[in-house]
């Protein structure tokens, strides 16, 4: 028979769990036909009484409870009597779990309600003095779960397990025992065990709901934004079972926060829901704090950008909650920005921050010392180009960020610990650039004396005694350095040094015996492979004869060089380094030599890239013994190598290595271009090349989104070629590149065609396109070209960034110019934005702008 | 994650409390047994071995301890000997997460 339209309804209300609309709806259909219904009307009021228990309605369920007495036989209610119940017994008050163990052993009642009435029972914990017979074994088998429980509170790990020993399988308790001996592994470590018992408990029996906190805290399953969100009280309890009280709620927000990519929201979900938090002990707050600040460091970079910003308001506003955020935040600020914020920014806010930290946890000199000498490091880094990558830097010729300002900072950490080795070298390095002599030598005396055993130290001394003419003393350094680390070739290399040093004093002051003397010695140093410019035989009896001819005796020293010439790798690498040793040994300021001469009509029988390789490495080695306006002969003639390589294909590898040299020494910048321009023609899709032509003057006229076409088919060429430097370099680039996203209107119209680089030659290497060119001394771009960049730069950077920028704008520029170059960026960007998908920017750069690396270090052996 | 949870360490330990707490965890955890923890607690022990490391740790570490809120408890928890409930309180916890139905 079809049910009516009404009990329907009514048993959909009740199979939905709404239990009220369902028992009013039964109630009705009752007293159509009682018996049918009377079960069901039964159901859906104790339903509803465990929905208002579960509320903490206890007064109204127990209403429901009286009320379902007067419908129904009192032991069918004995498990709603007992959850009603279940805590608030009073002595003397009849307890019902004897009447449930009665009702737990007839057979007949159904495997879900068995269940549920076991756990209400065990959630009871009452004891159960004089059992029913039928009941006797069951309530054993409650009592047995209840003495394991406690046994795990107390850490009686053994004898929880051995309690639960007679429950078998097929006990009504089983689920309890599997979920005891998953706590008992969880306390004792056994985390895949537990996770796994608990992992198997029935779903929605009282044990699995336990042990799903459990569960969180094992990380089973990891969490992730994917995994479903727990609810408030399960994270609580995992937070009680971790130490600590409260936390669910903010800790709930707070992963809503983030899985909806919002770390601000986030952080200010704990900072409000969470009194102690930040803080910076070992524990959870400790914990979360730490997650909470530094995850900043390893965010993408827009939310990083929100969070810094917020937290630099914070900062900026006085407004941390409490010191130790204070603290951390200006900690934070300093390691993220040091780079790019104004020096004199950085150094506040790193005094703060240790003041602060002084304050919390006392004086700590040593500590000072290293975080001083750390940011005095960092000031004599290079100057970075930070926001502005493209334009002029400020005039000073320094190599240094700010000498003066590094040379304060790494004397006070000195000042507050003299044992701070790396402060000490670095500030030797300070007063070297800023020519402070004596300051370095003094520094350097007292180095020796408190590091004698430190090998960087005594190199150090050694070459400033080198500088200083005192080469006895400087010998003495580097053997004590030589005692030290017999294996660094750079000590026998300055050994070598030395000792040439002090043979040309010998022989100036008349004493031809001594300064041979010194000679000889170092043939103890001498080595067989002629890679090396100092101590291959070669190289050692080119140096020792130019000494021999210009400061002793011409024909010892004719004989020596004449066995360099045999014994060296080729005609043109002796005559080149010949040259460079005979400008640099002879007095006074020679302009040319001999061997020049010869050199050139050796170059004249043809050069070969590999020859060109090894001259541009003797070069490298040989130009620092040359006053700078002595360095033109040798120049000149490399360069003139160079482009008579350019005139033939040559191997890849080698037009590489030429061209980074080129790049490098900005001086040969046109033969380099030359290089490009004929590998492009031998190869025309040669990636790496093409990614060197980017850097040419030619891309100035590139507009960025051209550029960034160029860029993305080069990583494509590259990566089709397996090129995995060059895809590393593509992407650099790529990512330092920051422009707007291409126009629909004129989609790539400003492209030009491939074969527009190819013609006429490269003017010159410096000023190649200002969006990649991190190179010093570049030609600046056109001041149109400029703006026009300038402006797409501002217009896709974040409001933090262009706050920084505002207060590291360039020298000359006023503040109502900066902000109103801003306010057209603004309006670029908005008008920008129609139809493109933010997606569509490049990453702004994580890092400062890519450029080309130094050669590669392990390069093979040069001959 | 702090160094000083994964070796079970006060803030203010010395080198020789250090040292013992890392020979400890070690032992407890040698590599063959548990390599993941073993890992952990060489990485906490590098960190603040000694008065210089403590001082870098101090000014200079930026490790994300975790992947997300929870993340962090539930590593926060696994680098921590948790002490079980008292018996009361586990009476409470499962009741009212009986009662809250987990959800």
């Amino acid at each position: 028979m079809d049910a009516s339209p009404q009990e329907r309804a009514a048993r959909e209300f009740l199979a939905q769990g709404r239990f009220r609309k369902a028992r009013d709806e039964f109630k009705l259909l009752c007293k159509i036909d009682r018996p049918k219904f009377l079960p069901l009307l039964v159901e859906a009021n104790i339903g509803l009484a465990r929905e208002m228990a579960g509320k903490g309605m206890v007064e109204e369920a127990r209403q429901v409870l009286s009320y379902l007495k007067t419908i129904v036989a009192g032991e069918q209610l004995v498990g709603l009597e007992l959850e009603l119940g279940a805590g608030s017994a009073t002595p003397g008050q009849a307890s019902a779990v004897p009447a449930a163990l009665r009702a737990l052993a007839k057979p007949s009642l159904p495997a879900a309600e068995r269940q549920h009435l076991a756990d209400v029972v065990v959630l009871a914990f009452e004891p159960v003095p004089n059992p029913a017979p039928e009941a006797a074994a069951l309530a054993r088998e409650l009592a047995a779960i209840v003495s394991a429980l406690q046994a795990v509170s107390e850490r009686q790990f053994d004898q929880a397990l051995e309690l639960l020993r007679p429950l078998g399988q097929a006990s009504v308790f089983s689920h309890w025992k599997a979920f005891v001996k998953g706590l008992a592994a969880f306390y004792r470590g056994d985390s895949e065990r537990a996770a796994r018992l608990f992992a198997g408990l029935p779903a929605g029996s009282a044990p699995e709901k336990a042990g799903r906190s459990c569960l969180l805290l094992l990380g089973s399953p990891p969490v992730s934004n994917d995994s479903p969100l727990p609810s408030e009280a399960v994270i609580e309890w995992a937070c009680r079972m971790a130490g600590e009280r409260g936390l669910g709620g903010p800790l709930l927000c707070a992963e809503q926060a983030w899985r909806k990519n919002n770390p601000v929201q986030m952080y200010q979900n704990l900072r409000g829901g969470i009194p102690r938090f930040p803080g910076e002990g070992p524990d959870l707050i400790g914990v979360l704090s730490q997650f909470a600040v530094n995850c900043s460091f390893s965010l993408p970079y827009q939310m990083q950008d929100s969070l810094e910003y917020w937290m630099d308001g914070i900062i900026d506003g006085r407004s941390a909650k409490n010191p130790v955020e204070m603290q951390l935040f200006l900690r934070a600020r300093v390691l993220s920005s040091a780079q790019i914020m104004p020096d004199e920014l950085a150094v506040k806010d790193w005094e703060r921050f240790l003041r602060l930290r002084e304050k919390l946890h006392g004086r700590n000199p040593a500590l000072d010392s290293l975080a001083y000498g750390w940011l005095g490091q960092l000031f004599t880094k290079p100057p970075s180009r930070g926001a502005f990558p493209f334009l002029p830097l400020t005039q000073s010729r320094s190599k240094m960020r700010n000498a003066p300002e590094a040379q304060r900072l790494l004397e006070k950490a000195l000042q507050l610990d003299e044992a701070n080795l790396p402060a000490s070298l670095c500030l030797c390095e300070v007063y070297k650039e800023r020519r402070r002599h004596s300051d370095r030598n003094r520094l350097l005396d007292r180095m020796t004396a408190r590091f004698p055993e430190e090998k960087k130290v005594l190199m150090l001394a050694g070459q400033a005694c080198l500088e200083r003419k005192a080469y006895k003393r400087g010998l003495d350094y580097f053997h004590r350095a030589l005692a030290l680390d017999r294996l660094d070739p750079a000590i026998p290399d300055n050994l070598v040094k030395a000792r040439l040093l002090q043979a040309r004093e010998f022989f100036q002051k008349s004493r031809p015996d001594d300064a041979r003397m010194a000679m000889n010695q170092t043939a103890a140093f001498e080595i067989p492979t002629p890679g090396n410019l100092t101590r291959s035989r070669w190289c050692l009896k080119i140096q020792q004869g130019m000494t021999e001819t210009i400061c002793g005796d011409p024909d010892r020293g004719r004989a020596l060089l004449e066995e360099a010439r045999r014994e060296s790798p080729s005609e043109a690498a002796f005559l080149y380094y010949a040259g460079l040793a005979d400008l640099g040994t002879r007095p006074g300021n020679a302009r040319g030599s001999a061997y020049f001469d010869e050199f050139v009509r050796v170059r004249k029988s043809g050069a070969s890239a590999a020859e060109a390789v090894v001259l541009t490495r003797i070069w490298q080695h040989g130009r620092k013994w040359l006053a700078e306006r002595m360095s033109q002969q040798p120049w000149a003639l490399l360069e003139g190598y160079l482009r008579a390589v350019a005139k033939h294909p040559f191997a890849r590898e080698d037009g590489s290595r030429l061209v980074e040299f080129c790049i490098a020494e900005n001086d040969f910048a046109k033969a380099g271009m030359a290089l490009v321009e004929k590998r492009l023609k031998q190869d025309p899709a040669d990636p790496l090349f093409r990614l060197y032509r980017l850097r040419t003057p030619k891309s100035v006229g590139l507009r960025p989104e051209a550029l960034r076409i160029e860029l993305e088919s080069i990583l494509a060429e590259a990566t089709s070629r397996k090129e995995e430097q060059t895809v590393r370099l593509a992407r650099q680039q790529l990512d330092a590149l920051v422009i707007p996203p291409p126009q629909p209107a004129e989609p790539f119209d400003d492209l030009p065609p491939e074969d527009e680089f190819d013609d006429g030659p490269f003017p010159d290497f410096g000023g190649g396109n200002p969006m990649l060119d991190d190179l010093p001394g570049g030609m600046p771009a056109q001041p149109t070209e400029l703006m026009d960049s300038f402006l797409s730069l501002l217009a896709s950077l974040p409001e933090r960034e262009l706050k920084r920028m505002r207060q590291t704008r360039p020298p000359g520029m006023s503040v109502a110019d900066f902000d109103m170059l801003v306010e057209m960026a603004r309006a670029r960007r908005e008008s920008s934005k129609t139809g493109f998908p933010p997606g569509n920017f490049p990453p702004p750069p994580s890092r400062p702008p890519g450029t080309i690396p130094p050669p590669d270090p392990d390069q093979p052996e040069l001959f | 994650m702090n160094p000083y949870l994964v070796l079970d360490l006060q803030a203010d330990a010395d080198d020789p409390a250090i040292r013992q707490a890392y020979l400890k965890a070690i032992k407890e955890s040698p590599p063959e047994a548990d390599p993941k923890r073993f890992q952990a607690v060489s990485h906490a022990y590098e960190k603040i071995k000694d008065q210089e490391h403590r001082h870098l740790h101090i000014l200079f570490d930026h490790d994300c301890p975790a992947n997300s809120p929870l993340d962090a408890l539930a590593r926060y928890a696994s680098h921590r000997r948790l002490d079980p409930l008292p018996f009361d309180a586990m009476k409470e916890f499962l009741r009212s997460m009986s009662r809250s139905g987990g959800k």
